[in-house]
């Protein structure tokens, strides 16, 4: 009888715990769950209300047959007052359950973002769904449109697409990982600047650009983007105008006119969406979007974000094309690799920070030269001294934009300022987040051009 | 009679008593009071907790093979160690209803949104239950069996978050001021939970002699536990996963990525971690479990692996409030610690020390 | 019943239905009967004819009420239980032949007992006659023995038994010289014991019991009139299977030898691979009514005397009818009672025996099982295979890592697969997890019941497989992969991830090499699965700490169950991977052998 009794008894927890804990089960089991692989927030003009865009998979691309209609991914959009509230809707919407695990990228649209969002990131972040490593992508477009146009037939499952993107960033510098978490910590820092990836749609690309409206979209205006007061992204490299001989300076808040010394060109200051004339992929993501507080205040070009990957330390390789110091008409394009430890000093003894930043670099010279005049040492140290001066006044010209302009410590200079200090009340005391707009830049560079390809002639001294 | 216990079982046993405290809350609550001297605070704890321990461990010397309950007997008869007994017993079983509560909360907050806590807490008792009643000290070589693989992932943990890491986070050195850093931030010594424990080990061990290198093996291990898992949080935040539910190792670990497949561990290490609390709350009821046997007698305490399981399930759900666990968690349990780990077996040592130097003398 | 029960308590009758047509039945065949029987009768008168008076008997049987026809038997007590486990008194045999007969006959039954042959005869020794009979079992004895060394010499009149005690001298036939000898008194028992009979096994026994033991086991027992004592004669011919290759435990580099029926032959094999004196056999009997012969051996100079006597006080001490076979010893000699893990290993190969004995274990036989008892036995025992110490360390010790990954694969494979698909998705990588949506679009069943249903069936295709006779044995494997396979997933029951999960588990516990341990693996993954299902990574993670500490808690004769892995770092942990052939130096020291090392630290002495 005890032993029945005993056997009664475990049954029954057994059945209690099944049914307990089934709920959590039938709720989180895969298949009353859908996946959103992206989200997209606007904000409505003349309106409180967001616009939450939810791009799922087709799961007819993961299928044996599928087609290639079948690799759309499907776009929902929903206005509501707050994302809990778009999410809930969107629940009731589809049925299954919405699950933001395998999100991949958040987007915010440029003028959402210009009026504030750490509200949306912090539920964002605190979400317990959400990976802390999804990138954050801030539009110059609708992030609706760029979630549509991110779709290229290079790849079948556009997940990956997500997945990899930043990754460019190791060797090129257009771009950065920057992941949802760490930009929330930086918004939340008020002596720290926040960026974000910079997407916009490309100008030129197939059709895809022609009809940016979609029937699923809630939207009533869906506009091709235009270009945004801040003319950070210069002419396109089509246009060989000569610049004038001035030093960089500010012409307003809101622009600064870049030249360059010597006449010389700046060849990586292109414009991403001209640049491509055409291509399968309606979306692009090179360049940066800086937040001062929790506010977009500007972007960053490709060659400013380089730099900024550069004092990250996010970039192992990448290709740079300088005028030539023997012919002005004439381009080199150097592979800057090797780069050993990025030494920053901050001084904080005088009024202003002084920060004083040096770089160790390794590069080799991609392309053949053909000079008959200059021996080979010579010709080392011309294009050694011509890439360090580029880089040198690059650099320069982003990190006083950052302060400057933006006066937003988006390379957290302020953490190297903290090893001078004492206690947390001594470095509050010093009020670094309205000093930094007042800092002053010495950068140096010790470059080595280590090989180049060079066509010797008869009589040359090696 | 009972099997005794090896040195290397007791070692990783009392390790786990502290990996468990330290995931769980007291890693986050000494960031969360020190700031950027954290990582300078738990070097301090380490070494004050390894000279604590050394202290300890010389003094319970002159009583080789008896624990604290049998000096306590001999200090003041059964009285004291009745008194002294069921002191550690409400404290033990204090600790052990706060683990349950604070495993079942953040089990329910990412894993069970629609199950009640209370059938979470009844499935981590039953678990505890049924391993408290296989006995024959199983529940040492099993904790020797996951302690190094929890170990081991700590150091993991920190090298797969390493590119995320900014060593400038522990500036300015001494965080919210030297007092507050360091006065103040080293009674999070509450980060040695399972030193609590070592007293209770020299009646059990093979070689009581040893008690010294164990304590000293201990302290050495928790405090580099301590450090790196310190470090791994100091590193990756700055301030902003202070105000989360969760425990901040188990944040850490969602940030880490290898690629596009070894993405969002998380769930792996809630894996070996519950293995590890489970285990760090049968070593609690056991230590319960022996202090009551150990007072009224008894030849079998299975009988009270029931009612004590009851009477912590009871407390943990009485646990609703974040006040009240912000309270047990912030304040009480720190004070607990340093009356029931120092205080008083400084006092019966002492006092037993100095009782048989006067009986000798007389 | 149902109606006679209603109408006793006054309410209102009704009947069943059923009754009521079995009652029309009834009456209607009565009427019918009546009638028929009536006119069969008058045309009967009528109807000369033979077979229309059948016909119409023919029809009066179908219509008329047959008795039933069941057959009632009902098992009854006997009464008192003839459980007396008390010895049996000792019976002595007689001088007088007529009454040993009496009693064999008596305690065979003879006279229903078809096998057991009793041959009388008369014995000729030293020209006297004597009367005796031979007992055995047919079928068990070898008959050209009984009769070429038994019969023969003492049947036949030769010159080898025609001296008589009258004789007291000896006259040399071969030269007539006359030679006086002296002749000591004739004693008939030592005479045909020294001289009469040419067998090597040949005992003289007092105890009738004794003697029919012997009789049972395959001996034969010789009484002869005015002996108090008689002969027990081994002459075992009966047919056994010969050694063969190991059914159930094949290796590739290794002997192909295994044990048999016969616990003879098993010694045997023992003794030739372990040819040493210090190899002790002790032989110890179990069962009251079997009477089975168990051997517990060991090596003498290298066991921890104490675990012999625990093995065979443990032996001695069982109270039964019988012991059929190794497994059943087993059971009953294991410690842990509740819990369904096996603790002692058994296995079918001598050189696997001959290991364990120079490591200081012992190993039980039981005549009639060709499976030998282990003892102790550890975790790590049931996950190594004999063929470890015959390959390369790197190759075993690689083999023995994908064998431990097949006990985890095998137990909680499945409950994490039903954790990860119902709470801990983000661990998938994101391409995987919607192709596994997309393969599960059009299946209607949850997860968890798909699970269930393909263990089901997988464990049903291994158990047919066992007992389908060979000639459609190839057919069974295809129909289960058909069904299991292609079929199920085509008409959208499974998904085709599922059935990799199965197959892989199904795969991984066949590479165990230990079937009633790979057998208890097979349980529980049902109850990890159930876990996996209600709690996740949680449930899986309480579940695998309990059965952890279950593994923990078990001890097989003394020595924990996980001892080499849960030894202090101090000792050596010698028994966990497979090292060297020159680095086995000290015996497994949970064991706690009388000789610690097994060779010395340089035993390559042709290299230093």
């Amino acid at each position: 009888m005890k032993s029945v009794l005993k056997w009664f008894i475990i049954i029954m927890t057994i059945i209690i715990f099944l049914y307990a804990f089934s709920s959590s089960y039938y709720s989180q089991n895969i298949d009353h769950l859908d996946y959103v692989i992206a989200l997209g927030i606007d904000k409505l003009p003349n309106s409180d209300n967001l616009s939450v865009t939810f791009e799922f998979a087709n799961l007819g691309s993961f299928s044996e047959n599928s087609s290639s209609e079948q690799t759309e991914p499907i776009i929902n959009t929903i206005i509501a007052p707050t994302i809990p509230n778009a999410l809930t809707i969107m629940n009731a919407y589809i049925g299954k359950q919405l699950n933001l695990s395998h999100c991949k990228v958040i987007a915010f649209s440029e003028d959402f973002a210009k009026t504030g969002i750490l509200d949306e990131v912090s539920f964002l972040t605190h979400n317990i769904q959400i990976r802390p490593t999804t990138n954050v992508v801030v539009t110059d477009c609708n992030a609706v449109d760029y979630l549509k146009h991110s779709t290229s037939s290079l790849e079948q499952v556009l997940t990956k697409y997500y997945d990899i993107f930043p990754t460019s960033s190791e060797y090129t510098g257009y771009t950065s990982n920057i992941p949802l978490g760490r930009f929330y910590e930086n918004l939340l820092d008020i002596n720290s600047g926040a960026v974000t990836i910079l997407g916009s749609l490309v100008e030129n690309a197939d059709s895809k650009n022609e009809n940016p409206s979609s029937s699923n979209s809630q939207n009533s205006d869906v506009s091709v983007p235009s270009k945004s007061n801040n003319t950070s992204k210069s002419s396109d490299t089509n246009n060989n105008s000569n610049k004038e001989n001035e030093s960089t300076k500010m012409d307003n808040k809101n622009t600064i006119t870049k030249t360059i010394q010597n006449n010389k060109q700046d060849y990586q200051s292109f414009d991403p969406k001209s640049a491509i004339s055409e291509g399968d992929r309606g979306a692009e993501n090179m360049g940066l979007a800086v937040f001062k507080d929790d506010k977009y205040v500007g972007s960053l070009s490709t060659i400013e974000t380089l730099c900024y990957s550069l004092l990250k330390d996010e970039v192992d390789n990448f290709v740079l094309t300088i005028t030539s110091p023997f012919d002005e008409a004439e381009k080199v394009d150097i592979k800057v690799g090797d780069l050993s430890q990025l030494k920053t000093d901050i001084d904080i003894s005088k009024d202003t920070p002084v920060i004083n930043i040096k770089f160790n670099l390794t590069a080799e010279v991609i392309n053949v030269l053909d000079n008959q005049n200059t021996p080979y040492d010579k010709t080392l140290e011309k294009l050694n001294f011509a890439l360090k001066e580029y880089l040198t006044e690059e650099f320069k010209s982003y990190l006083y934009k950052t302060s400057r302009e933006y006066n937003s410590d988006i390379n957290e200079f302020y953490k190297i300022a903290k090893r001078k200090f004492i206690t947390n009340s001594d470095f509050s005391n010093y009020d670094w987040a309205n000093k930094y707009e007042t800092a002053e830049f010495n950068i140096e560079f010790n470059e080595d051009i280590i090989s180049t390809l060079i066509i010797r002639h008869e009589g040359d001294r090696v | 009679m009972e099997r005794k216990l090896g040195n290397f079982e007791v070692i990783n046993s009392l390790i786990m008593m502290s990996i468990a405290d330290i995931v769980l809350t007291s890693a986050g609550i000494l960031i969360k009071e020190v700031n950027s001297a954290s990582l300078l605070t738990s070097c301090l704890i380490s070494i004050l907790g390894i000279i604590i321990t050394f202290i300890m461990c010389k003094l319970s010397k002159n009583f080789i093979g008896k624990d604290i309950l049998n000096i306590s007997e001999y200090l003041g008869g059964k009285f004291l160690k009745t008194i002294v007994g069921f002191g550690f017993v409400i404290y033990f079983i204090l600790i052990l209803a706060l683990f349950l509560r604070q495993t079942s909360d953040a089990m329910q907050l990412i894993y069970y949104p629609l199950t009640h806590i209370i059938f979470i807490i009844a499935l981590l008792s039953i678990a505890t239950g049924i391993i408290a009643s296989f006995g024959n000290n199983s529940i040492f070589k099993a904790t020797s069996l996951i302690v190094p693989f929890l170990y081991t992932a700590i150091f993991l943990i920190f090298i797969g978050n390493t590119k995320n890491f900014n060593i400038n986070n522990m500036f300015p050195i001494f965080g919210n001021g030297f007092n507050h850093s360091f006065i103040k931030g080293l009674t999070n010594i509450f980060t040695f939970s399972g030193l609590s424990y070592l007293f209770f080990f020299p009646s059990k061990l093979k070689k009581p002699e040893e008690i010294t290198k164990i304590g000293l093996i201990f302290s050495i291990l928790n405090g580099v536990y301590l450090i790196f898992c310190v470090a791994d949080i100091l590193f990756l935040f700055s301030d902003a996963m202070n105000h989360s539910q969760l425990p901040p190792l188990y944040i850490s670990v969602r940030y880490i990525e290898f690629g596009t497949f070894f993405q969002r561990m998380d769930a792996a290490f809630i894996f070996l971690c519950v293995l590890g609390l489970i285990s760090a709350l049968n070593i609690n009821l056991y230590f319960i479990l022996e202090i009551l046997k150990n007072i009224t007698n008894l030849s079998d305490s299975k009988p009270l692996i029931f009612p004590c399981l009851l009477t912590s399930f009871g407390i943990a759900l009485g646990l609703k409030q974040d006040s009240t666990l912000d309270f047990l968690e912030n304040s009480l349990s720190k004070i607990l610690f340093i009356v029931f780990t120092f205080v008083v077996p400084l006092i019966i040592f002492i006092g037993a020390i100095i009782k048989k130097k006067f009986k000798y003398t007389q | 019943m149902a109606c006679e029960a209603r109408a006793a308590r006054g309410s209102l009758l009704r009947i069943e239905p059923r009754n009521f047509e079995i009652y029309l039945y009834i009456t209607i065949s009565y009427i019918l009967n009546y009638y028929i029987v009536t006119c069969n009768v008058y045309f009967s008168y009528i109807c000369k004819y033979y077979f229309l008076k059948e016909i119409f008997m023919n029809i009066k049987e179908l219509f008329t009420y047959h008795p039933k026809q069941y057959y009632n038997f009902e098992l009854k007590s006997t009464g008192n239980s003839l459980q007396n486990y008390e010895p049996a008194p000792k019976q002595n045999v007689s001088s007088n032949i007529e009454l040993n007969l009496k009693y064999i006959q008596s305690k065979y039954q003879t006279n229903i007992n078809s096998d057991i042959m009793i041959r009388t005869f008369n014995l000729i020794a030293q020209n006297k006659t004597y009367k005796a009979f031979l007992v055995y079992i047919d079928g068990m004895v070898d008959s050209k023995l009984i009769n070429d060394f038994v019969l023969e010499p003492l049947m036949l009149r030769s010159y080898s038994n025609t001296y008589t005690e009258n004789i007291n001298q000896l006259i040399s036939e071969n030269n007539n010289n006359i030679s006086v000898k002296k002749i000591t008194k004739f004693n008939l028992e030592d005479y045909i014991y020294d001289s009469l009979i040419p067998q090597n096994n040949l005992t003289k026994k007092t105890e009738l019991n004794k003697l029919i033991e012997n009789v049972n086991s395959g001996n034969c027992a010789l009484f002869i009139d005015t002996l108090e004592i008689a002969f027990d004669i081994d002459i075992k011919g009966f047919k056994q299977r010969s050694v063969d290759t190991p059914q159930n435990e094949n290796i590739i580099n290794g002997p192909q030898e295994a044990f048999v029926e016969n616990i003879r032959v098993n010694t045997s094999l023992l003794r030739r691979i372990l040819n040493n004196e210090n190899l002790i056999i002790e032989s110890i009997q179990v069962g009251e009514i079997s009477k089975t012969q168990v051997a517990v051996c060991y090596m003498h100079n290298i066991i921890n005397p104490e675990l012999v006597k625990e093995i065979k006080y443990r032996i001695n001490n069982l109270k039964l009818d019988s012991l059929i076979s190794s497994g059943q010893l087993a059971q009953l000699i294991e410690e842990n009672e509740k819990i369904d893990i096996p603790t002692l290993l058994e296995t079918e190969r001598p050189d696997k025996c001959s290991k364990f004995l120079m490591q200081g274990r012992a190993v039980i036989l039981v005549n009639g099982n060709p499976y030998a008892i282990i003892a102790p036995a550890v975790l790590i025992d049931f996950l190594a295979s004999p063929e470890d110490t015959n390959l390369k360390t790197l190759f075993a010790n690689f083999l023995k890592i994908l064998r431990i990954l097949a006990y985890f694969i095998t137990l909680l494979a499945p409950g994490m697969f039903i954790a990860i698909t119902g709470f801990h998705h983000e661990l998938l990588p994101t391409e995987l997890l919607f192709s596994i949506l997309a393969s599960r679009e059009h299946v209607p069943f949850p997860i968890i019941f798909e699970l269930i249903l393909m263990e089901i069936s997988f464990e049903l295709i291994r158990e047919s497989g066992i007992r389908v006779p060979a000639p459609i044995g190839a057919t069974l494997g295809i129909v289960g992969a058909l069904i299991l396979g292609d079929a199920a997933v085509s008409a959208h029951i499974v998904s085709p991830i599922l059935i990799i999960i199965v197959a892989i588990t199904g795969l991984s516990s066949f590479a165990i090499p230990d079937f009633a341990f790979s057998f208890h693996l097979r349980i529980y993954r049902f109850l990890f699965t159930l876990l996996g299902f209600c709690a996740g990574f949680i449930g899986i993670g309480a579940g695998l700490l309990v059965y952890i500490n279950m593994l923990c808690s078990m001890s097989s004769f003394g020595v924990s169950f996980v001892s080499p892995l849960t030894s202090s770092l101090s000792t050596h942990l010698n028994s966990f991977f497979v090292k060297p052939a020159w680095k086995y130096e000290k015996r497994p020291g949970f064991i706690q052998p009388k000789k610690k090392y097994a060779q010395p630290k340089i035993s390559k002495k042709w290299r230093y």
